[in-house]
């Protein structure tokens, strides 16, 4: 049977589509305003060295993912609290990322539907992806970048005729400890939610995955400011601080002439593509969790479980569209144990482990 | 097998959401509305809205499409919106509605804020509409077509507004988020095209009469076409238009240049209390129309033209400033707003009592015209 494991490309390309999934429908950050482009570049700073650490942690245990690493460097009982906090807060995620689209098919799209046949056809497709393993979500990846990149050019190619270009200024009107804020929740979501790749640590090529990571970081931040500048300079300040949807209200407005108009429908399918990405992944996290929870050979047999259980969490969410907005205010600190404080200590002990092992094999 | 199975049952779920929405409506179950006119009455505190809708019955291929006005009131727009189904046999559908007309009484007397927050929020409504006042009694009255006139009112009104810019240039042309912006911002104010009813050989007929100004979302005043001329210029946003100057010696000649590209910068200086703009246009023209009969391939007399046609369009700008400064009182310039951009912390300083030290800026006006051509003959 041939190993899953993906290329280079497919791995940078998932990641790719991983951070662009759910962020860029929201709008990435609208908090600062026009300074966003400086929380969208400070935050990728503050990524660097966490996303640096998720690949250093892979790369100290080749072809093992994140459950058998909490396992070897934090014992048995260490490596099933590891297990459980990551399986559900993959669960969690992926349940976030299908209310975030259901929400938005709702609002934007087709507003008479109700957001359950949405969610099961969103579900079922996820869980099908992954189920067919990471690399069929890295040839997934790879086939639809493509039409994502083109989309995200043409449409700034488009918008550049109607922006109005001094709409970034007034240059750090917001305080500076609100903008680093707003790095934060940037960093947080959805850099660092890269961290659920930890568990697909097998499948990622030995040797590439710090690559993988920062390649994956550098090309989201390209795409996070192109999207950024386009939307804030097409809609202006106001409107770009009061839309739920910044991206697609942005697609609205653009047109080429009389002739291409309503592009909105690309946005869409944008959202739709990666999101399909996002939560395979978070879905094949949280199957993996469960397998190791439940001691079960072959987690592909549980992602469907999964997928129904994130499907269950995803209804009882939120009462409505606010809540779910105001959940971003606080999800800042909620994801921090998962995304940092948990991988930082697997990080140190592999570390103090990894120098302990090689002083005592040069003392021999 | 059953992976393809599943693919393939996958494939014929996933067909289901291309069919539209969960209460699908075909064409022939739409009234789609193409413009939109907003009238407030303030006795009885209700809304009247007036559609234009496309008329799909008795449809040919040799005449234009028609259409057909439709009305309704209600104590908020939703409910006005919803009311005109008591009327119609299907549901309006506004994701096509190209353009939206207030009335000046509406606009003087409740302000529109409220009225494009509804738009905004609602998903079928489109924020590029193309807005505009009506200076008549009613806004309805736009809307209804001349009896000469064939095709949809509004999408004639869209197309006169929006190409102005580019033929006439008597108003900025403004879309709706563009509005709601615009008076979100720290100036609060706006410039929205104006139309009204004239008579033409026996026909009323709809015309776009300059702008009306709009300041904390109340009426403030009128922008004339020939001003909005040069609000476009000062807004480099002139793309056209029509520039006709009178020789100083022989006041009753008239030479008319046509603009073909304008550009204008604008900056600002300080020097303690007193702020100055200092506006720099450069306008590339032919000369088109020479009842003054000046021989343009006369060096000298191309370089007097080009003189007095610069010196036409700084004073033009200068009339304007002391229009917004002195009568308007109004920023509608965006001088502020370029404060506000450039050197946030001055404006932090003066922002509040922007509206008292606006009358007050200086303004310089330079300008460089260029004749390109003096057209087919010499």
């Amino acid at each position: 049977m041939q190993r899953d494991s993906v290329t280079i490309n497919q791995g940078i390309f998932m990641m790719l589509l991983f951070h662009f999934g759910s962020s860029v429908i929201l709008g990435i950050n609208t908090v600062v305003l026009q300074d966003s482009w400086i929380a969208i570049l400070i935050a990728t700073i503050m990524a660097l060295p966490v996303l640096l650490m998720y690949g250093q942690i892979l790369s100290r245990f080749p072809g093992k993912d994140l459950f058998e690493i909490a396992e070897i460097t934090l014992g048995k009982k260490g490596g099933l609290l590891v297990t459980l906090a990551i399986t559900w807060y993959a669960l969690h995620l992926a349940s976030l990322v299908l209310r975030n689209f259901s929400d938005f098919v709702q609002i934007a799209l087709l507003p008479e539907t109700p957001q359950l046949p949405i969610q099961i056809l969103m579900i079922l497709s996820s869980v099908y992806l992954a189920r067919s393993g990471a690399r069929a979500i890295g040839k997934w990846a790879v086939s639809i970048i493509i039409y994502i990149f083109i989309v995200v050019v043409f449409t700034f190619a488009a918008a550049l005729r109607l922006i109005r270009l001094d709409d970034i200024l007034p240059f750090m009107q917001h305080p500076p400890l609100q903008i680093l804020r707003a790095s934060a929740q940037i960093a947080v979501f959805p850099y660092a939610e890269s961290v659920l790749f930890l568990c697909l640590g097998s499948a990622f090529p030995k040797g590439n995955v710090r690559r993988i990571y920062l390649t994956a970081l550098m090309l989201s931040a390209v795409i996070f400011l192109l999207t950024f500048f386009r939307n804030i300079t097409l809609l202006g300040a106001k409107m770009f601080e009061i839309s739920y949807f910044p991206s697609y209200v942005t697609a609205r407005i653009i047109q080429f002439g009389d002739f291409i108009t309503r592009i909105e429908g690309s946005i869409s399918l944008n959202f739709l593509m990666a999101g399909i990405v996002k939560m395979s992944v978070c879905m094949t996290a949280a199957a993996k969790g469960i397998s190791r929870l439940c001691n079960l050979p072959d987690y592909k047999t549980l992602v469907m479980p999964a997928g129904m259980f994130a499907f269950t969490i995803c209804i009882i969410l939120f009462d409505n569209t606010m809540d779910m907005f105001y959940f971003l205010d606080y999800y800042t600190i909620y994801a921090l144990p998962f995304q940092v404080i948990i991988p930082l200590f697997i990080f140190f002990v592999a570390e103090v482990e990894a120098r302990r092992t090689r002083k005592s094999l040069q003392r021999e | 097998m059953i992976r393809r199975l599943v693919a393939v049952v996958l494939l014929f779920a996933a067909l289901l959401t291309l069919g539209g929405c969960w209460n699908y409506r075909g064409l022939d179950q739409l009234s789609i509305v193409v413009g939109i006119a907003i009238d407030y009455d303030k006795e009885s505190r209700l809304y009247h809205l007036c559609y234009e809708i496309v008329d799909l019955s008795g449809m040919n291929k040799e005449a234009a499409i028609q259409s057909k006005t439709l009305t309704s009131s209600g104590e908020t727009l939703f409910e006005a919106a919803r009311n005109a189904k008591k009327k119609e046999a299907d549901k309006l559908f506004l994701g096509s509605a190209q353009v939206l007309v207030f009335s000046h009484q509406l606009v003087q007397e409740m302000g529109i804020l409220d009225v494009l927050d509804w738009f905004l929020r609602d998903a079928e409504c489109r924020e590029s509409m193309c807005v505009a006042i009506s200076q008549e009694d009613t806004a309805a009255e736009i809307l209804i077509s001349s009896e000469k006139s064939s095709g949809m009112m509004s999408t004639i009104l869209r197309e006169i507004i929006m190409e102005d810019n580019e033929i006439t240039a008597s108003a900025n042309h403004v879309q709706l988020f563009q509005v709601y912006n615009d008076l979100n911002t720290p100036l609060h104010c706006t410039a929205i095209p104006t139309l009204r009813r004239v008579k033409r050989n026996g026909d009323d007929i709809t015309e776009l009469n300059g702008s009306t100004v709009i300041h904390e979302d109340r009426y403030i005043g009128v922008i004339s076409p020939e001003m909005g001329k040069y609000l476009l210029m000062v807004y480099n946003e002139l793309k056209g238009g029509l520039i006709t100057v009178a020789l100083s010696d022989k006041p009753s000649d008239l030479i008319t240049l046509e603009v073909f590209e304008s550009y204008t910068s604008t900056d600002f200086t300080r020097d303690g209390d007193q702020i100055t703009f200092n506006i720099k246009t450069t306008t590339f023209v032919t000369a088109m129309e020479n009842t003054a009969d000046l021989g343009l391939m006369n060096r000298s007399n191309l370089d007097y033209l080009k003189d007095i046609a610069q010196r036409h369009i700084e004073e033009s700008i200068h009339s304007l400033v002391y229009y917004c400064q002195q009568e308007l009182k109004t920023d509608i310039l965006r001088f502020g707003e370029m404060i506000y951009k450039r050197d946030n912390k001055f404006w932090n300083e003066i922002g509040d009592t922007w509206g008292e030290v606006f009358p007050t800026v200086q303004v310089n006006v330079s300008s460089r015209v260029e004749i390109r051509n003096a057209g087919f003959i010499k």
